[in-house]
C-alpha cells in the first residue's frame, strides 16, 4: 500500500466532494442584495401618463417597488397578487411599478387588459435598475416607511412574503420628521 | 406501450451490465478464458440494448408520441424533422440516454478490436466498462428515466426543445463530439484499471491504451471548437470562448487527456513514468464524471446547465464512488507498475516532457480552481462571487505562453540531452524563425508585450515543428533515394501525425492571440438608408423584413456591405422570437475571410423600422477553427499502425487463422 | 405619442434619437441632457407622433425641472478622479465594461453583452467615468448595488486570495516535484548513458522503430 498516493488522493479529492455536496445548498440563480438593510436610493420618474413620482417625497409610508416587464412570465403570474395587495393596503402602502426594459407601449397594453396596480414608471436608461441592482424582471423591493430597504424579492413574490413584509413594515413606527 | 419497449431494454442494459461487471472481474481473476467470453458477449449485448433504447426513443420522437414523458417534454408538432432527431440530446434525460449509447458502442469496440492477444487485461477492461455502464443505465432506469409515462391526461403536442438549440446545425453535432470524447474517455480508463489490477503496464497494452486515449481526447478537442463555433455563430456576442463553466469543466478532462498523452511518449520510449501516466489517465477520468456532474446538476452558473434535478446527487455519490475507488486501487497497486530506471536532466527531451506535464497539471488545476472557487465563496463567506474571463486570461495566459515555448524546445532536445553542445545547437537554430516571425508581428502593427511575445515563440515553435515533422521524410530521401516522402511517413505515421497536430495547435494559438487582441466594434441604431462605418467596412441598412415561420417569428435585416468602393454582399441578421420564450435570441450573420470575419448582430428592431446593429471585426476567427481541423487530422494519422506494428500484427493474424478451428482463446 | 427611448432588445418603438455614430457602442455623454429632454417629453402626451432622427426636444426648457431617473452623485459621493474624455475615456469605459459582469447573462461581461441591461450598465459606467469617477469608484458603484457577484474577477483580499495564490502555488510544488525527481534520477550509471546517446543517433531516422517490442513486462 502506498501510503503518499492514499493521503495525496483522499486529500485533495475528499475537500472536493465534501464542497460540491455543499453547493446543493444553493440556488446558483439567486444572489442576495446588498442592499438590504440600507437607505433606497431616491429615484424620480415619470409614469406612463407623464405624472411623476418621487420616492423621497413618499418617505412615511411604506414603499412596494416592483421591476418588471410584459415578457416575463413569473411577472404575469405575480400581478392578481399585487393588485389585491395595491387593493389591501391602499392609503397605507405605496404600490409602484418600474419597467424593466420593456417597451412603455406594450406595459399600457397591458395594464388596459389586466388592470394596474400602481402607476409603471419609465426607467428610459435603465439607472434606476442599476441603482438597485436589478438583475431581471420581476424583482420587488420593500421600502420601510424611513426610506430603508427591508426586503427583496426575487422572482414572482409570494403570498407570505408580500403579507409577512408588509405587516413587518407597517408595524415600524412613523419616523421623526425632521 | 413505447414506454414499456423503451424500460425494457434499458432495464436489459443494466442486467448485462451489471451481471457483466462482476463476471469480467471474476474471469479476470480466475484468468477464465470462458468467463471472458460470456463477458464479451454480455458487453455487446449492453451495447445492443442502448442501441435499443435509443431507437425506441428515436422511434417514439419522430412520431410524436406524447405518452412518453421525454417526448412530451421537448417534443412539438410543429419541430422541423431535424431537430426532432437531435432532440433526443437537447435535455437531460435523453442526453443521459444517448451517453449511454455512446458507452455501449465504445464497450463494443473495445470488446471487438482489443480482442486478440490482450486476454488477461480484457477481461478487467470490460467488467469496468460494464461497471460504468451499469451505473448509467441504472440512471436511466430511475431518477433520469426519459420513458416513463406521460400523467394523463397526455397532451397533443409538446414547447418543442430549447430554442438556443434550435438555431443552428452547429448544436447538431457538438454534443455528440462531446459526448463521444467524454464517454470515449471510459475505455482507457478501463485499461488503466486492468493495467493496475493485472500488476503490468508493457508496451503491448500501453500502445492501445495511448490509441483509445487519442481517440476521445479528439473528439474532445473537436466537441470543445466546435462549441467555441456554435457560440460564434449563435449567442451573437462576438467571441468563442467566455470560461463559462461547463466550458471549463470540458477543457479540464481534454487537459490532463492530452498530458497524458505526452507522458505515454515518454513511457513508451523510455518505460518512465508509468506510474504517472496511470494517475493522468484516471484523473482524465474522474475530470469527466466531475464535468457530467457539474453540467447536469444545475450547482453552478451557466448558458449549458441543464435544470436543477435529483440526478446531481447521485452523480456526486458516483463521483464519490469512482473517486474512492480509484484512490484506493492506486495506492494498492501503483508500487506494482515498475519504471525503467532513467537518467534525466532538465534540458533535455525527458525533461521536456516533464515540464510539459507540470504546465498541463497547473493549467488544469487554475481551472479547476477558477470554476469551483464560487462555490468554497459561496460554502465559506456566505457571498456569491464570479470568477470570469479577466481572471482566466491573466492565470492562464502565461501558463499557455509557457506551454507554447516548451512546444518549440521540447521537440528541439535529443532525447538524453547529455552532450551540451548538441543541445545548445538544437536551441539556437530555430531562432532565427523567432526574430522573423517578431518582425512580422512588428510589421503588421502589433505593439503589446503579449503578442510580441507569442510570436517569437510561435515562430521557434514552428520551425521546430516542420524540421522534426520532417525529418524521417529527408532521412529516407537521403539515404535511399528512391523512396517516396509517402512510403517514409507511413513507417512512422503516428510521429508525422504528432507534428501534425502541433501545427494545428500553432495555427489556432496564433489565431485565439491575434483575434482576442485586435477585436474593434462599433454600435448604432439605423433607419433605412443609414450606413454604419468600420475598419474600412460600409453597412448601409437596407430594411427589415419579419418572416413568420412555423415554429418562430423571425425579424430579419438587410444589411448591403461594402469596402473600398466594392460591393462585399448582403448579410441578414436576424433575432428570433419564439413562442414561451422570454427574450428574442439573435442569429448574427457573419461575413468570413481568410483575414479576418465581419459579424453583425441585430441588437433590436424598432416598431418604426429602425434597428440597434452591432458590427464587430475579427481578425483570423477563421483558422482558430482551421487550426482544430488540422489537429483532428494530425491525430487519424497517429492512429495509422506504424510499420513495426503491421509486421508485429501479420504473424498474429495468421496465427489466429490457424488456431481458429480450435475456438481460440488460451 | 411618448418619446422614451429605450435600450430594449424586444422588438420595439425606438424612434431613432441616436442617429448613426460609427465606433461608438456607448452614448452617455448625453444622458443627463438626454434624459431631462425625456422627463419634458413624457409629461407631454400625445404631441409630435414622430419626429425625425437626431432632433432631439428643445431640452433648455426642461432646465427648470430636476432632472428624470436618479442621481448617482447622491449614491456616490464626490468623483476621485478627474473627468475623462476621448480616447481615453472609451479605452477607461472598455476596461470597466470588461470587468463587470453582466447580469442577466451567463459568464459575459457587460463589454460583451448584447442585453439591454448590459447596454444600460455600460452607458452608466462610462457616464460616471467621464464624471471623473474613478474606475474603482465606479466598480465599486455595481458592487454596491448587485453585490461582489458583479465582480467577473474577484477581488484579491481575504479567502478570494485563494484563487488567486493556487495557480501559482500549483506550479511551484511542481516544480519542487520535478526537482525533486531530476536529483534523485542524477546518479543512474554511465552506461545507460551511453546507450541513450546511440538511441538518439538513430533517432532521427526511424522514428519509433527503436522502441518497439515490450520493454516493461514483468511478472510480480
Amino acid at each position: 500500500m502506498n501510503r503518499r498516493v492514499l493521503l495525496f488522493g483522499f486529500g485533495i479529492s475528499l475537500p472536493l466532494l465534501v464542497l460540491l455536496g455543499f453547493a446543493f445548498q444553493h440556488d446558483p440563480q439567486i444572489v442576495e442584495s446588498p442592499l438590504i438593510g440600507r437607505p433606497a436610493p431616491d429615484f424620480r420618474l415619470a409614469d406612463l401618463d407623464g405624472n411623476i413620482v418621487d420616492l423621497a417625497e413618499l418617505r412615511g409610508r411604506p414603499v412596494i417597488i416592483n421591476f418588471w416587464a410584459t415578457y416575463c412570465p413569473p411577472c404575469i403570474v405575480e400581478h392578481p397578487l399585487l393588485m389585491a395587495g395595491a387593493r389591501r393596503w391602499q392609503g397605507e402602502i405605496h404600490f409602484l411599478g418600474v419597467i424593466f426594459q420593456d417597451d412603455p407601449d406594450l406595459i399600457a397594453q397591458f395594464n388596459a387588459e389586466y388592470g394596474r396596480w400602481g402607476p409603471s414608471l419609465i426607467d428610459a436608461d435603465g439607472g434606476v435598475a442599476i441603482a438597485y441592482g436589478v438583475y431581471g424582471p420581476p424583482e420587488t423591493f420593500f421600502i420601510g416607511r424611513d426610506g430603508v430597504i427591508v426586503d427583496k424579492a426575487i422572482g414572482a413574490v409570494s403570498r407570505d412574503q408580500l403579507l409577512d413584509v408588509a405587516n413587518r413594515m407597517l408595524a415600524q413606527p412613523a419616523p421623526a420628521t425632521g | 406501450m413505447t414506454s414499456v419497449l423503451g424500460q425494457g431494454f434499458v432495464l436489459l442494459g443494466l442486467i448485462a451490465a451489471g451481471f457483466g461487471a462482476a463476471l469480467g472481474y471474476v474471469a479476470g481473476v480466475r484468468r477464465s478464458a470462458a468467463g471472458l467470453r460470456l463477458t464479451r458477449r454480455l458487453a455487446l449485448l449492453f451495447a445492443v440494448a442502448m442501441v435499443g433504447a435509443c431507437g425506441v426513443m428515436w422511434y417514439a420522437l419522430l412520431s410524436h408520441d406524447f405518452s412518453v414523458s421525454y417526448v412530451a417534454q421537448v417534443g412539438s408538432l410543429s419541430t422541423p424533422l431535424h431537430i426532432t432527431i437531435f432532440s433526443l440530446w437537447s435535455s437531460l434525460e435523453g442526453s443521459i440516454l444517448f451517453w449511454g449509447l455512446i458507452l455501449g458502442l465504445y464497450i463494443a469496440a473495445a470488446a471487438t478490436f482489443q480482442r486478440r492477444g490482450h486476454e488477461d487485461y480484457l477481461a478487467y477492461t470490460l467488467a469496468t466498462l460494464l461497471a460504468i455502464g451499469a451505473f448509467f443505465t441504472f440512471l436511466i432506469a430511475s431518477v433520469a428515466d426519459p420513458f416513463a409515462p406521460t400523467p394523463s391526461p397526455v397532451p397533443v403536442d409538446g414547447p418543442g426543445p430549447n430554442p438556443l438549440l434550435q438555431n443552428h446545425l452547429l448544436m447538431a453535432i457538438h454534443p455528440p463530439m462531446l459526448y463521444l470524447g467524454y464517454v470515449g474517455m471510459s475505455v482507457p480508463f478501463a485499461m488503466a484499471v486492468a493495467a493496475l489490477l493485472r500488476g503490468q503496464l508493457g508496451a503491448t497494452w500501453l500502445r492501445p491504451m495511448r490509441r483509445w486515449l487519442l481517440v476521445p481526447t479528439s473528439f474532445l478537442t473537436a466537441g470543445i471548437m466546435l462549441g467555441g463555433w456554435w457560440s460564434y455563430e449563435v449567442l451573437g456576442w462576438g467571441g468563442y470562448w467566455a470560461w463559462d463553466p461547463v466550458e471549463n469543466a470540458s477543457f479540464l478532462p481534454w487537459l490532463t487527456g492530452i498530458a497524458a498523452l505526452h507522458s505515454g511518449v515518454v513511457q513508451q520510449r523510455r518505460g518512465t513514468l508509468k506510474a504517472w501516466t496511470v494517475i493522468l489517465i484516471m484523473i482524465t477520468f474522474l475530470l469527466t464524471i466531475l464535468g457530467t456532474f457539474l453540467t447536469r446538476s444545475g450547482v453552478v452558473n451557466s448558458v449549458h446547465s441543464f435544470t436543477q434535478s435529483p440526478i446531481g446527487p447521485v452523480f456526486l455519490g458516483f463521483l464519490a464512488l469512482c473517486t474512492a475507488a480509484v484512490v484506493v486501487l492506486l495506492s494498492l497497486r501503483i508500487d506494482t507498475l515498475v519504471s525503467e530506471p532513467s537518467n534525466e536532466r532538465l534540458v533535455s527531451r525527458e525533461g521536456a516532457f516533464l515540464l510539459n506535464n507540470l504546465l498541463f497539471v497547473s493549467l488544469m488545476f487554475t481551472v479547476l480552481v477558477g470554476t469551483l472557487y464560487p462555490i468554497v465563496a459561496e460554502s465559506l463567506r456566505g457571498v456569491k462571487v464570479s470568477v470570469g474571463e479577466p481572471y482566466f486570461n491573466r492565470m492562464a495566459v502565461p501558463l499557455f505562453a509557457a506551454l507554447l515555448l516548451m512546444m518549440g524546445v521540447g521537440p528541439a532536445l535529443p532525447w538524453g540531452g547529455s552532450d551540451p553542445k548538441l543541445v545548445r545547437r538544437a536551441l539556437v537554430r530555430p531562432l532565427p524563425a523567432a526574430a522573423a516571425a517578431l518582425v512580422l508581428a512588428l510589421l503588421l502593427g502589433a505593439r503589446s508585450a503579449p503578442v510580441l511575445v507569442v510570436s517569437a515563440f510561435a515562430g521557434f515553435a514552428l520551425w521546430v515543428t516542420a524540421d522534426q515533422g520532417l525529418r524521417p521524410v529527408r532521412a529516407r530521401r537521403r539515404r535511399r533515394g528512391g523512396r517516396g516522402p509517402l512510403a517514409a511517413v507511413l513507417v512512422a505515421p503516428d510521429r508525422l501525425g504528432a507534428y501534425v497536430v502541433h501545427l494545428g495547435v500553432l495555427i489556432t494559438f496564433v489565431a485565439v492571440a491575434v483575434s482576442s487582441t485586435f477585436q474593434r466594434e462599433a454600435e448604432s441604431t439605423l433607419r433605412a438608408g443609414d450606413t454604419l462605418r468600420l475598419g474600412g467596412y460600409e453597412m448601409t441598412f437596407r430594411g427589415a423584413e419579419r418572416v413568420q415561420e412555423p415554429h418562430l417569428i423571425r425579424h430579419q435585416a438587410e444589411i448591403e456591405v461594402s469596402s473600398d468602393g466594392q460591393d462585399r454582399g448582403v448579410l441578414y441578421p436576424s433575432l428570433n422570437i419564439y413562442p414561451n420564450q422570454r427574450e428574442p435570441i439573435g442569429t448574427p450573420a457573419v461575413r468570413t475571410t481568410a483575414g479576418h470575419d465581419l459579424y453583425l448582430t441585430l441588437m433590436n428592431v424598432g416598431g418604426d423600422g429602425s434597428i440597434g446593429l452591432r458590427a464587430i471585426t475579427t481578425p483570423l476567427v477563421a483558422w482558430i477553427w482551421i487550426g482544430v481541423v488540422v489537429m483532428v487530422a494530425g491525430t487519424v494519422l497517429c492512429l495509422i499502425p506504424t510499420a513495426a506494428e503491421r509486421r508485429a500484427a501479420m504473424p498474429r493474424a495468421v496465427a489466429d487463422l490457424a488456431a481458429s478451428p480450435a475456438g481460440g482463446g488460451r | 405619442m411618448r418619446r422614451a427611448t429605450r435600450a430594449g432588445n424586444w422588438p420595439s418603438r425606438t424612434n431613432g434619437r441616436r442617429p448613426p455614430r460609427p465606433a461608438d457602442r456607448r452614448r452617455a455623454t448625453v444622458l443627463p441632457t438626454l434624459l431631462a429632454a425625456l422627463s419634458f417629453a413624457a409629461s407631454a402626451p400625445a404631441q409630435e407622433p414622430d419626429t425625425p432622427p437626431g432632433a432631439a426636444p428643445a431640452s433648455a426648457e426642461s432646465g427648470y425641472q430636476p432632472a428624470l431617473g436618479i442621481e448617482t452623485s447622491n449614491e456616490l459621493g464626490d468623483p476621485l478622479g478627474r473627468p475623462l474624455s476621448g480616447d481615453e475615456l472609451d479605452r477607461a469605459a472598455a476596461e470597466v465594461a470588461a470587468d463587470l459582469r453582466c447580469p442577466k447573462c451567463q459568464a459575459l461581461s457587460i463589454a460583451d453583452s448584447g442585453a439591454a441591461s448590459a447596454h444600460a450598465m455600460r452607458a452608466q459606467a462610462r457616464s460616471l467615468l467621464a464624471q471623473g469617477y474613478t474606475r474603482e469608484q465606479v466598480v465599486g458603484y455595481f458592487e454596491q448595488r448587485y453585490g461582489e457577484f458583479v465582480r467577473l474577477a474577484p477581488r484579491a483580499r481575504g479567502l478570494n486570495l485563494i484563487v488567486w495564490a493556487a495557480p501559482a502555488a500549483i506550479v511551484l510544488l511542481g516544480v519542487l516535484l520535478v526537482a525533486l525527481r531530476l536529483r534523485r534520477r542524477r546518479s543512474a550509471d554511465e552506461a545507460l548513458d551511453v546507450y541513450l546517446r546511440q538511441v538518439e543517433r538513430n533517432d532521427g531516422d526511424d522514428g519509433n522503430d527503436g522502441d518497439g517490442g515490450d520493454n516493461g513486462e514483468r511478472p510480480t
